[in-house]
């Protein structure tokens, strides 16, 4: 099931104008990262470039938990890896669709690879009617939105939102451990995650009080990843 | 303002977030689908959310936990990220307005 690897701006500009409205969605989280990103230090132009290059808010909101000088690159890298698993996943299941990719288009599909963008247009992919155009134009709007809105926050933390109490009455300084909650409630499956999670929670916990720094995400992370993959193993309940 | 140190630290998140998400496509080519971690896949994101979230919520406590639930609450009920985010946000705020801390 090959699709089509062309690009039109016809199918660039349709992909992008349906994906205005899913991009909109992340505006909130946006303005919260620039608020938190602010408030990390980071210049309203540092945190501009971070969000367009990255392009990965729950990973960027975690890594700005890491965020403290000498920057430790590896626990940056690790992290924000492992935050985006689940990217490694939709490429996955998005390659079959397109098989012959010349390999210089490649990473700008993986820069375009966000959850909605995704969700979209691999549900498009497997109706047969792919675009590779759609997919791009989507995407980079994401981009832009998301870039935006963590301008405005940044802009926001230098004005109306400098003050430090403020921040705090309005909630704002909860919106980076929001996110991970919601997000977590949107994937959570019922049973099979308890066991899991349990362990997650209790590896984080522990690496926390073990170990300086935040290497507790990376920790927890692994062990509760690892601990639902062999639960799957030994019942054999892997889906196929 | 830009600082090279800063600058450098962005290009390696830019660099995880590309190697994560081209990764699943490169290795599909030739690793295939291994079930172990296609599992491991699976389950991962979730433990990182939580992990992410637990000593937060546990070194925050009251206004947090409040957020925490109300978040989960909704995003499960009303469905869906934006709603989720506005209840846990305004949780905390209520809660705070309402003297928890």
């Amino acid at each position: 099931m090959s699709l089509s690897a062309r690009v039109t701006w016809r199918s660039f500009r349709a992909g992008a104008l349906r994906m205005i409205l899913p991009g909109l969605a992340s505006l909130p989280f946006g303005i919260g990262f620039g608020v938190a990103a602010a408030h990390k230090g980071l210049s309203t132009l540092e945190t501009t470039i971070m969000s367009f290059t990255v392009m990965a808010g729950t990973a960027q909101m975690v890594a700005l938990d890491l965020w403290a000088r000498p920057l430790p690159l590896l626990a940056l890298f690790i992290t924000v890896f492992v935050a985006n698993l689940r990217y490694f996943v939709m490429g996955a299941a998005l390659q079959p669709f397109l098989p012959q990719l010349a390999w210089y288009k490649q990473p700008l599909v993986w820069f375009v690879t966000v959850d909605q963008n995704w969700a979209v247009n691999i549900a498009e992919y497997q109706r047969g009617k792919g675009d590779l155009g759609k997919f791009i134009g989507g995407g980079l709007v994401m981009a832009l939105i998301w870039t935006g809105s963590t301008l405005l926050g940044g802009l926001a933390a230098n004005g109306l939102l400098s003050d430090p109490n403020l921040v705090r009455r309005l909630g704002l300084d909860f919106v980076g451990v929001a996110v991970f909650v919601v997000v977590a409630a949107m994937l959570f499956r019922g049973k099979r995650d308890l066991a899991p999670w349990a362990v997650a929670i209790v590896a984080a916990l522990g690496a926390k009080w073990l170990f300086a720094g935040n290497w507790y995400i990376v920790v927890g992370g692994m062990a509760g990843g690892l601990f639902g993959a062999f639960l799957e193993m030994r019942r054999g309940d892997a889906p196929r | 303002m830009l600082h090279a140190d800063t600058l450098v630290a962005i290009a390696v998140m830019a660099l995880a977030a590309l190697a994560a998400k081209g990764g699943g496509f490169v290795a599909m080519r030739w690793l295939g689908r291994h079930r172990f971690v296609s599992a491991w896949l699976r389950h991962a994101p979730g433990a990182v959310l939580v992990s992410a979230a637990v000593v937060p919520l546990v070194q925050n406590g009251g206004a947090y936990m409040a957020g925490a639930v109300a978040g989960a609450v909704v995003t499960r009920t009303a469905g869906g990220f934006t709603m989720g985010l506005f209840a846990a946000v305004g949780a905390v705020a209520l809660a705070r307005a309402a003297g928890i801390q």
